[in-house]
């Protein structure tokens, strides 16, 4: 139908600090919906840590309406997307709810790594890519260079991109025109049965969730029953409307428009992002592409510290949980730290945020660790168990074997990493089993790769390694009979699980030899010297010794000293009472996290 | 002077005082003159014993005959010298403004100016001192006999030239065994040279300990006159201006009506009495004999072990570690345990529930 020409739905998509909010922001003053008297700096990031990161983490859409130079009002719906690697899932289902990109590209900085990540992203979803050249208002802007850098590495037409400053305000009408002009309108069936992308969904005390949808056929209004196809929930619609950018009610959202839909659902996981909405009594046949069920790519434990609830805890996560719907949690113990949890996160980055949530926003202590997979023990009985704790492990005399999960790896990256890419994976015990070119300069890799391998900092090494171009996704296929031994940590003869791990062999000795060296650099002198020995059973396989403290007094304490140097006093005593007293040795919170986080490349 | 007028109308009636010390960084620098002229302004607004203790601080170059001896027509009775080291080099590089000899050749004047009360000031623990500088210091400093001797491990203080050199140059500090093995040797001198040490950097032949020093640690009361002064009066501690500009201008300016204080002052801490029992613990463990319980009931109205029962524990540790002695009322550091004195401290800087 006809209103659809006027639409154009698209989003910007940019390497982090090449301008992309500033511009998102002059877009919006430019057409009218917000003054600029209402304008909040970088008004799409909502959130308060993501104003001091000065990264977008949740997204916010908002439409807007431009009155073009052919006289037509025209119906802009900015999606945006989030910035960081982390969040690539997220990142495609923006994109699929849109026909055409803006890709902004810092015109004194030239095509960069997340360009590139992006571009591919909205390529793979078969959107038109406008490219905009910022930052032209600065000395160093190299504006033709950076024409042709388009060009050849992405292989679009870049000779009409509109010059801007989103700082200055420049050229924004240009851009708004070329919108216009250059990204197609959608074209949906109004009268088709309903089909709608969910691309974010997010908790509202008030409202419940809310679903933010494009629909793409059909329409739906209050009343409506909505089915959500992966999921396979049904719900009541009671509340649709579009974002302009706060909430507006609308009768009902049709084929081509991009808005919100209520509809009393409890939890965010509930209206996964990616799933596809229909109605519940005249179905559409088939689901939108792209759906992915979460996957964790990072994992953590985490623990009430000393003197912190565990209920606060589990509440803190459980409210952290409703609006994000990558966050996932499960108790755990330890026998050292006790009670926790083992969590799953979309990288380190949102593992970073959730943990500093939990400390800022719920003013809570939180002790992080690394917990160890899922290994499957086979007993000489024939019984099998399955094991996480490593503390749990039987005997070693009643073990047959161990088994350890493996996962099929599918890595991409650009040509010029297979060579260290490879290493890297052979460094993480991974088996080639195939590799193939996707497009003239990127290539895929399949490795079989055990899990344990794979969770904590490989994610992290794959992307530093390739500069961010890299991406991974895994999946459990099998258990595999492997050489894995329990390392234990001594501190001052005292075995303590809390350091305890299942690893395999091959990597022992360099693990051991590791964590002494940190333990030693981390624990404090004591009043005794404190052997720190990294053992397998009985074997000792790498030991370090913190010396001893001989000196701890005041040398000089007259009149003018005396208050001073009390507090002095009173603030070290206080010091100590964040430490944890593992037998006749105190350890300091950060050892966990540092031990455990083993990095071998630094 | 005006300080001192001030504070003898507003806290100074009936109040005897039977220590003066005259300090800060070089007084000896001063005109005699002005020294004798301030001990008259302090002896006209306090009732000072007959028999006080009046020390002056010195710097071996410093120190003539004449000055001397308007010292003791005003009324000082004690010499307070800082030696340092007898070792030259380290004296240079350390940056002091004396050699070996001056001090000699002062100690000589001030035994001659009739003086019979003098504390040496020695320091060790300095990067580059060695083990037979230190024997020779100390050789040389007991060889004089002085009545009472300060000693103190080397604190680096930011802003000095050591500091710097240490943090940002390189230079090694004194590893910690070595550093104790001085203040070992020392003790070990000292006692068999017949000074009894009676608190963790202070040693004196009988009947010459510090009068001044000992009211820091047995919480007794002090007033400080002068810019960066401490006081500690009725409960109050507090301190002066360290600027002397801001010291001079404070106490000119005209205090409040009722005030405690003039106006020069830096800071004022009103002691709760859960301060004055700490304070009391922290300095009293400084001492050899350590602190007394009784004295702690009959000046706070409370048990000792009532009001730091949660720490008795861990002070029993401390006891049969040897590092601690609890012998009728008293409650002190052994020699054992004076490396590691803060140890014991730290169970008596906070009441429960207090901090």
């Amino acid at each position: 139908m006809e209103y659809q020409k006027y639409i154009r739905n698209f989003s910007i998509i940019a390497h982090i600090d090449h301008g992309k909010s500033t511009l998102a922001d002059r877009i919006i003053e430019k057409t009218g919906l917000v003054s600029k008297r209402d304008m909040k700096e970088q008004f799409l990031d909502n959130m308060d840590l993501e104003r001091e990161r000065g990264i977008t983490i949740k997204l916010q859409t908002t439409r807007l309406v431009y009155t073009a130079q052919d006289g037509n009002e025209y119906i802009f719906n900015l999606i945006d997307t989030p910035g960081h690697v982390d969040f690539t899932y997220e990142v495609s289902r923006s994109l699929a709810a849109c026909e055409g990109a803006v890709l902004v590209v810092d015109s004194t900085q030239g095509v960069e790594a997340q360009t590139m990540a992006n571009v591919y992203l909205a390529l793979d979803e078969d959107l038109e890519i406008l490219p905009c050249l910022n930052k032209i208002d600065l000395a160093s802007s190299r504006p033709e260079e950076t024409k042709e850098e388009i060009e050849e590495m992405i292989g679009i037409d870049a000779s009409e991109a509109p010059l801007v400053s989103a700082k200055e305000g420049i050229g924004i009408e240009d851009l708004l025109e070329e919108v216009v002009k250059k990204i197609p309108a959608p074209t949906g069936q109004p009268d088709g049965k309903l089909k709608a992308l969910i691309f974010d969904s997010v908790y509202d005390n008030y409202k419940g969730v809310v679903i933010y949808t494009r629909i793409f056929d059909g329409q739906v209004k209050v009343g409506d029953t909505i089915r959500l196809m992966n999921t396979k929930k049904k719900y009541e619609v009671t509340e649709v409307g579009i974002m302009a950018p706060s909430h507006v009610p609308t009768k009902s959202l049709r084929a081509g428009e991009v808005g919100y839909i209520c509809a009393s659902i409890k939890q965010v996981k509930d209206a996964r992002v990616g799933d596809t909405i229909t109605l519940d009594s005249d179905p559409t046949e088939e689901m939108l592409p792209g759906y992915k069920k979460v996957q964790s790519m990072v994992y953590c434990g985490i623990y009430p510290a000393e003197g912190e609830k565990y209920e606060g805890v589990k509440d803190a996560l459980e409210k952290l949980q409703v609006n994000d719907a990558a966050f996932l949690f499960e108790p755990e113990t330890s026998t050292a730290l006790g009670f926790g949890f083992r969590c799953g996160f979309l990288g380190l980055l949102h593992m970073e945020i959730i943990v500093e949530r939990l400390e800022r926003e719920f003013g809570l202590a939180v002790i992080t660790t690394s917990p160890s997979v899922v290994y499957r023990v086979v007993l000489r009985d024939g019984a099998v168990e399955m094991i996480q704790n490593p503390t749990n492990l039987p005997d070693v005399a009643d073990i047959e074997r161990i088994e350890e999960p493996i996962v099929k790896a599918d890595i991409m990256i650009p040509k010029e990493y297979v060579g260290s890419i490879m290493e890297l994976c052979q460094e993480r015990r991974g088996k080639m089993i195939h590799m193939e070119y996707i497009t003239e300069t990127r290539v895929q890799l399949h490795y079989e790769m055990p899990l344990n391998e794979v969770i904590y900092d490989f994610f992290d090494a794959l992307k530093s390694k390739t500069r961010g171009y890299g991406s991974l996704d895994y999946e459990f296929i099998r258990y595999e009979k492997s050489q894995l031994v329990k390392l234990d940590v001594l501190l001052n003869k005292d075995l303590v699980d809390a350091f305890s791990m299942i690893v395999h062999e091959s990597k022992a000795y360099n693990r051991g030899r590791f964590v002494c060296e940190k333990l030693k650099e981390i624990i404090p002198m004591h009043q005794f010297e404190v052997p720190i020995q990294a053992a397998i059973g009985q074997k000792v396989i790498a030991r370090e010794t913190v010396k001893a403290f001989r000196k701890d007094v005041i040398a000089k304490c007259y009149g003018g000293d005396i208050s001073r140097k009390k507090k002095l006093l009173e603030k070290q005593k206080e010091g100590k009472k964040r430490m944890r007293q593992f037998g006749t040795v105190e350890v300091p919170q950060e050892a966990f996290t540092a031990v455990l986080k083993y990095d071998d490349n630094k | 002077m005006e300080e001192l007028g001030f504070y003898s109308r507003s806290i100074g009636r009936g109040r005897r005082v039977d220590s003066v010390f005259i300090g800060g960084g070089t007084p000896t620098i001063l005109d005699a003159e002005d020294i004798y002229r301030i001990l008259e302004a302090a002896r006209a607004n306090f009732a000072v014993e007959p028999n006080a203790e009046i020390t002056i601080e010195s710097n071996p170059a410093t120190l003539t005959p004449e000055k001397l001896d308007r010292y003791r027509k005003a009324g000082i009775n004690r010499i307070s010298m800082g030696v340092q080291s007898m070792d030259d080099s380290l004296l240079a590089f350390m940056g002091r403004a004396h050699t070996a000899q001056e001090v000699l050749d002062s100690y000589r004047l001030i035994k001659e100016a009739g003086f019979t009360n003098i504390n040496l000031d020695v320091m060790f623990g300095v990067p580059g001192q060695t083990l037979e500088m230190w024997q020779e210091t100390v050789r040389q400093v007991l060889e004089l006999e002085p009545n009472h001797l300060s000693f103190y491990s080397l604190e680096l203080a930011e802003g000095t030239q050591l500091y710097r050199q240490v943090t940002e140059e390189g230079l090694k500090e004194t590893p910690t065994e070595l550093d104790r093995q001085m203040y070992h040797y020392l003790l070990a001198q000292m006692k068999g040279h017949g000074y009894e040490q009676y608190e963790i950097s202070n040693g004196a032949l009988p009947g010459y300990s510090c009068r001044h020093n000992l009211k820091y640690w047995n919480l007794d009361e002090y007033l400080g006159i002068g810019a960066s002064a401490h006081s500690y009066v009725n409960h109050v501690r507090w301190a002066n201006q360290g600027d002397i500009f801001r010291y001079i201008e404070g106490v000119q300016t005209p205090p409040d009506r009722k005030a405690l204080t003039t106006q020069a002052v830096d800071w004022i801490h009103h002691n709760s009495l859960a301060d004055d029992m700490t304070d009391y613990a922290f300095t009293a463990l400084r001492k050899n004999r350590g602190l007394d319980k009784e004295d702690f009931a009959k000046r706070f109205g409370m048990d000792f072990w009532q009001v730091f029962h949660g720490e008795r524990p861990a002070f029993e540790g401390f006891l049969a570690e040897g590092k601690a002695a609890e012998e009728g009322q008293s409650i002190r550091i052994t020699g054992k345990g004076m490396d590691m004195a803060n140890q014991i401290i730290s169970l008596f800087v906070g009441i429960d529930g207090e901090e």
